[in-house]
């Protein structure tokens, strides 16, 4: 299975590292260089890791585990008002930004009160087309828990956050996040982000192996450079057309215009339309691309 | 005593390796004997369930739920959907004796669980959770599994339809002992003795079968670098290829690298990977792959490619004939056509093409136009390598050469080299005692006029036979008929052969 990294160093002999990656069969997603130095996201199988990693020592690089590189992560506050936003939630965003996650902030239409509190139908479509969920929650204890009954049924791995330490009966929660006047930069307030992506980390982890014993018939990863070639894609340093996501791909381009593009790519031997479900995105107008299970096309 | 000789069976009364297999085992030339060990079957707690729409498998914990389940699969096998909705699917009924209860536990998505439906220990019944939800199924936290493959079924299932079989999945596993060999050994019974690896070429890559085909015409392939995924040849590394179909690296598979740094390199895959333009595949091991998973790195293996090279440049058009003959293919002679004559053209080139074409033309010359070579391989092989992929002695027998300076007045010829190729040709072997007559020179990274290759017509003490002098200067051989070189015009090539 593939897993995202990214390689920090010079920029002389950088070439040999892309040609090794190559060789090792991994895929190149971004290059950035800065002047002398250069950063290269990409993907690689975790067991050619360590043959790569011999050749960046000796070109005084290093190569780092990017976790949620391959993810789109949704921040979901109960309002988008000065009430709920913006530091817990930007920090939480930026943190995870940081191991390579592709963030959206939401906020809830009626999020706002503990007793008028509602998710439609409609926003919890939208948090599951995300690979994952935190929700930051405020400071009151029974405010938290009535929020958190509403969110029970969501599938996707969540992560909750609130101002107590600890509140018993409410799954996947983490304290110490509550109302915030200023940017989480001290050492405790960074100690807190931390357990919030390790708790993520540790939930993404069991779904990455469970979607591993039922294989996708191809790896996101790949689908995302055939869409790049085939439909010209290749996204800037400012915009990146085409999100991963851990069973997909998130094409941002209009649906009615694209879908049909989308879905003639060709991946290997298959066309892309006959090995996944296209649908529209209930977001926005972008193209969901989730990819069928080897076992599922075995049966057909 | 039953062999297996390249995983043929073999009847044979012998038991040494040279004996069996006619090859003594060396150092650098090892072979692999594959010994079959003990067979394990491992159960593990999986259980494929076909339906009239499908079949899901699920993997269960240990627990006294998946007791019951293991005990009474038989009772489970034809049990039909009492009701399906958008969160559960219920098999029913049978008798399931166990505690009711009225409370109500979260589910989450694809667990399997037992339950009482009505609260009835009577109408026991076998639930599926399609997504995370809150139920009272009537049996206390009665989860024992979580469908791990083929869960597209269950948005299949609905009223009416039923489980058909349940099965225990069973992983048997053989495993194989490999063992390298190195001298001549004694082998056991059905031991199975490896000694070459099998290549089908594909038709989608001629340049780089070619070139593969090129460096395995000895018969074997060396080992230079190894890692979990591929094993790597150097021995062409810097040898420029074409860009050809990209084609998926399956496990076996062999591949050229078309450009970069180990643009020319040779790799075997050992596990499957994804196509790259760098890359083109030539074809795939189809027999002998425990050979390079084995070997190390400086030993090497025989190869047996499925299509033999066809390449008759610098032969005689006599040895030609002899081998298109050989061949099936037909043979046509143009030029010079004499016994004698050298061939410097062959239409197609590649053998790839030649065969397709069920014909080659060859173009010969007379033998006394063909330049013989001999080349310092040992004292200046950096030198010597850069000057085989200029002419093509690198990938042919007959290497060719475009003059860029001739003149009458000149002492010496110049031919046209590669900078960006010798930007890291550094200094070797320079002329000692000034540079004789006939001695091939190249310019050396050290002057910008890096890469260009001469040979003088007569001695110098100052000079070397590409103008500068000897800090530039590297030598790398010597033409033995040099004197013919007098006269030829700028912008003509010019045909080399090793002098044998």
């Amino acid at each position: 299975m593939f897993k995202m990294y990214v390689y920090k160093g010079g920029i002389y002999r950088h070439d040999e590292i892309i040609e090794q990656i190559e060789d090792l069969g991994g895929i190149i997603m971004q290059k950035t260089p800065m002047q002398t130095e250069i950063d290269i996201v990409f993907a690689l199988e975790e067991v050619d890791k360590e043959h790569l990693e011999k050749l960046s020592k000796k070109l005084r690089g290093e190569i780092l585990d990017i976790p949620f590189g391959d993810m789109e992560i949704a921040i979901v506050a109960p309002s988008l008002s000065r009430h709920h936003l913006p530091h817990p939630v930007c920090d939480l965003s930026e943190f995870l930004r940081r191991y390579g996650s592709t963030t959206n902030i939401l906020g809830l239409a009626r999020g706002y009160g503990k007793t008028i509190f509602q998710i439609s139908d409609k926003e919890k479509r939208i948090i599951s087309e995300h690979d994952a969920a935190i929700f930051s929650y405020g400071i009151f204890k029974e405010c938290i828990m009535i929020k958190e009954k509403e969110i029970r049924t969501l599938t996707l791995p969540y992560v909750i956050c609130g101002g107590p330490k600890n509140i018993e009966g409410v799954k996947n929660y983490i304290g110490n996040i509550g109302r915030k006047s200023g940017r989480m930069k001290s050492s405790d307030d960074i100690k807190t982000l931390e357990n919030v992506k390790n708790m993520l980390l540790e939930m993404v982890d069991s779904k990455r192996e469970e979607i591993n014993k039922d294989p996708l018939i191809s790896p996101p990863v790949y689908v995302k450079r055939a869409l790049e070639q085939q439909l010209d894609l290749e996204g800037t340093l400012g915009d990146n057309p085409i999100v991963l996501h851990l069973d997909g791909v998130r094409v941002k381009k209009s649906f009615e215009e694209y879908s049909d593009k989308v879905a003639d790519v060709k991946i290997g031997d298959y066309r892309l339309g006959d090995i996944s479900t296209i649908t529209k995105s209930n977001m926005n107008d972008t193209v969901i691309v989730k990819m069928r299970t080897k076992s599922e096309m075995e049966a057909d | 005593m039953k062999v297996f000789l390249n995983s043929e069976p073999l009847e044979t009364s012998k038991d040494r390796i040279s004996e069996i297999a006619n090859i003594e085992p060396t150092e650098k030339n090892p072979i692999v004997i594959e010994r079959k060990m003990t067979r394990s079957v491992l159960l593990k707690n999986l259980y494929e369930i076909d339906t009239n729409k499908g079949t899901f498998t699920i993997e269960t914990f240990n627990n006294r739920f998946h007791e019951f389940f293991k005990e009474n699969i038989e009772n489970f096998k034809g049990l039909e959907i009492q009701w399906s909705d958008r969160n559960t699917i219920n098999f029913g009924h049978l008798p399931i004796y166990m505690e009711s209860t009225r409370k109500q536990f979260d589910y989450e998505k694809y667990t399997v669980l037992l339950g009482h439906s009505g609260f009835d220990k009577e109408l026991g019944i076998l639930t599926i959770s399609k997504k995370g939800h809150i139920a009272r199924n009537g049996i206390e936290k009665s989860v024992f599994g979580k469908v791990t493959k083929g869960r597209h079924v269950l948005e299949l299932l609905s009223s009416n339809d039923k489980i058909e079989d349940i099965r225990e999945v069973e992983i048997k596993s053989e495993t194989y002992e490999y063992s390298v060999l190195t001298n001549d050994a004694s082998i056991e019974e059905n031991d199975n003795i490896i000694t070459k690896s099998v290549i089908e070429i594909d038709e989608s890559c001629p340049f780089a079968a070619e070139h593969f085909l090129f460096l395995t015409k000895e018969g074997y392939l060396e080992i230079d670098e190894k890692n979990v995924t591929y094993c790597r040849n150097n021995s062409l590394k810097g040898v420029s290829l074409p860009q050809e179909a990209d084609l998926e690296r399956s496990k076996g598979s062999i591949s050229v690298r078309n450009s970069g740094k180990g643009k020319g390199c040779i790799y075997i895959y050992f596990k499957d990977t994804i196509e790259d333009k760098s890359h083109s595949v030539i074809g795939k091991i189809t027999k002998g792959l425990e050979l390079p998973l084995n070997l190390s790195p400086g030993q090497q293996f025989k190869v047996e490619p499925t299509t033999k090279r066809i390449n008759t440049l610098g032969l005689t058009q006599g040895e030609a004939e002899k081998i298109t003959e050989k061949m099936g293919i037909e043979h046509q002679r143009s030029g010079n056509d004499d016994d004698n004559a050298i061939i410097i053209e062959q239409d197609p080139e590649i053998t790839i093409d030649a065969i397709k074409a069920g014909k080659i033309t060859t173009k010969g010359v007379d033998p006394a136009l063909v330049f013989k070579l001999r080349l310092f391989q040992d004292k200046a092989p950096n030198s010597a390598k850069y000057f085989k992929t200029i002419s093509g002695l690198a990938t042919r027998q007959l290497g060719r050469l475009e003059v860029l300076i001739s003149h009458e007045d000149l002492d010496m010829i110049m031919f046209k080299g590669d900078a960006k190729l010798a930007g890291e040709l550094a200094p070797e072997n320079p002329p000692e005692n000034g540079s004789k007559k006939g001695r091939i020179g190249i310019t050396n990274m050290a002057s910008r006029q890096r890469g260009i290759i001469g040979v003088r017509f007569n001695d110098s003490s100052d000079y070397g036979p590409t103008g500068e002098d000897d800090y530039h200067t590297n030598c790398i051989g010597e033409i033995v008929n040099y004197e013919m070189l007098r006269g030829i015009k700028e912008g003509s090539t010019i045909y080399l052969l090793m002098e044998k």
